[in-house]
């Protein structure tokens, strides 16, 4: 592998500081400086992930766009990131590009974003935090993946707001939705959870709306501190999908001392999160993203004798999914991925609300064969 | 001095772009994708009331995606190709 191969076009500067400016003026960068991405510095990061420049990581059909490992290595020098950070952003790229995670909702509304986790034995030894301060800042890895991704989205795939993003709000987890899972409790960790091997790392993409929900849990069973996030759960978005939980050490150890498993967490939520039709039809969600719901002749929009009493489920299919979900809602999977994190001494739990249209999470391995 | 490389990306196979553009809208029949979202058919019924008012347009071939957070389903694009001169399509919310 030559520099020769590398095909973007190089410009000229006087030093690093007018590379900084020149990529301000461009709109090439986030608002933040950036590392001058030059040949010398963008050529070991695919030498360590044993990619050839024009290598496919992920292509975008609906924009013509193909992602490769020149263009991430470019924008991870920028960032800020170490070369060896390459192949967990490569396994990034490709969990965003497959499919299922149909990347066309990223210009939504709603602002989505993904949030990646890595597992596995990489996520220790490159550093990256999976305790305090999860959301951070805090570490490099955390930090300057995060931004490797924000950029490379950016700069090839127009995800910015004068290209194809038209969030209302943005999303914070932009800068800081790439982490770690505390891997030193006795539960499985995510990616053995999902069926993958204790040894392989791996990053899981999970598209999100802005913002982590904060709730403060001073309980010390495991139906106590659940019944804090059933409240919870049950009065936010209510958009069927997968919902990511984040269980500090402290917590976990009460549901391991307990002998509960991420698995009776998830089905503990899963029978309890529901909302009276009453309340959804206050809260003027009632047939909002349902597939024209007037089309069936029980749909009203007001309260009726006996709404209080019936019940719509977050994650367990109903009668009344006809009224609340969207056709992609219910096409996809409904889970609860648990993740240990975050401050060791923890009374707060926490959790993230998946975008509500279409995409599912998607984990990929991370491939360490090269350099 | 200091060569820097440039980190953005264009499309990648001339795939998407400008259809070619039509001389004028008259005597012609005019295809509309709505993506389904409350309201947008309403959008799209203002604009084409909008085109009428300025061209004879001769017929509207209005289709519905089945879910908006998926690409138009083939054969909604083959009728729209094969009956329209022209398409609309968009985001309405």
């Amino acid at each position: 592998m030559t520099s020769k191969l590398l095909t973007a076009e190089e410009l000229e500067v006087a030093d690093p500081f007018a590379a900084v400016e020149l990529f301000h003026e461009k709109g090439w960068t986030d608002g933040l400086p950036i590392i001058p991405p030059t040949r010398e510095r963008v050529l070991p990061f695919l030498e360590h992930a044993g990619l050839a420049p024009d290598h496919v990581l992920g292509e975008i059909p609906e924009r013509d766009r193909v992602l490769t490992a020149e263009h991430l290595a470019i924008n991870a020098v920028m960032a800020g990131c170490l070369p060896a950070y390459m192949p967990v952003l490569v396994a990034a790229v490709e969990a965003i590009t497959d499919p299922a995670y149909k990347f066309n909702h990223m210009a939504s509304l709603g602002s989505p974003w993904p949030m990646f986790i890595v597992n596995g034995p990489l996520a220790r030894v490159l550093g990256f935090n999976s305790g305090l301060y999860l959301f951070g800042p805090t570490t490099r890895p955390n930090a300057t993946c995060a931004r490797a991704m924000s950029l490379l989205l950016w700069n090839c795939a127009e995800a910015r707001p004068d290209g194809i993003q038209r969030g209302q709000w943005g999303n914070p987890f932009r800068s800081v939705g790439f982490i770690a899972e505390d891997e030193t409790t006795a539960w499985d960790p995510l990616h053995v959870a999902l069926g993958l091997p204790r040894e392989t790392s791996t990053v899981t993409a999970i598209s999100l709306y802005p913002g982590l929900h904060q709730l403060h849990c001073p309980r010390s069973t495991p139906e106590g501190l659940l019944d804090t996030l059933v409240d919870d759960l049950s009065t936010s978005e209510f958009f069927r999908g997968t919902y990511t939980v984040f269980v500090s050490p402290q917590h976990a150890a009460i549901f391991i001392e307990h002998g509960w498993t991420k698995r009776d967490v998830r089905d503990y939520l899963w029978k309890r999160c529901r909302r009276s039709v009453a309340d959804l039809k206050r809260r003027g969600t009632w047939g909002v993203m349902a597939d024209k719901p007037d089309a069936f002749a029980d749909f009203t929009r007001d309260i009726m004798p006996g709404d209080e009493e019936r019940f719509v489920y977050l994650f367990e299919p109903n009668e009344y999914d006809r009224f609340m979900q969207s056709p992609g809602a219910l096409e996809r999977r409904a889970d609860v991925y648990v993740v240990v994190g975050g401050g060791n001494a923890g009374i707060r739990m926490a959790y993230v609300v998946p975008y509500g249209v279409s995409t599912d999470p998607v984990t990929k391995p991370v491939r360490t064969t090269a350099a | 001095m200091l060569k820097v490389l440039n980190p953005t990306a264009g499309p990648a196979r001339g795939r998407s772009g400008v259809a070619p553009r039509l001389a004028t809208l008259d005597d012609k029949t005019i295809g509309v994708i709505w993506n389904g979202r409350a309201f947008g058919d309403r959008i799209l019924s203002e604009a084409l009331d909008l085109l009428k008012q300025r061209y004879r347009i001769r017929e509207v071939v209005f289709l519905e995606k089945p879910f908006l957070g998926n690409i138009a389903p083939e054969p909604i694009l083959a009728e729209i190709a094969a009956r329209a001169d022209g398409a609309i399509t968009g985001v309405g919310d």
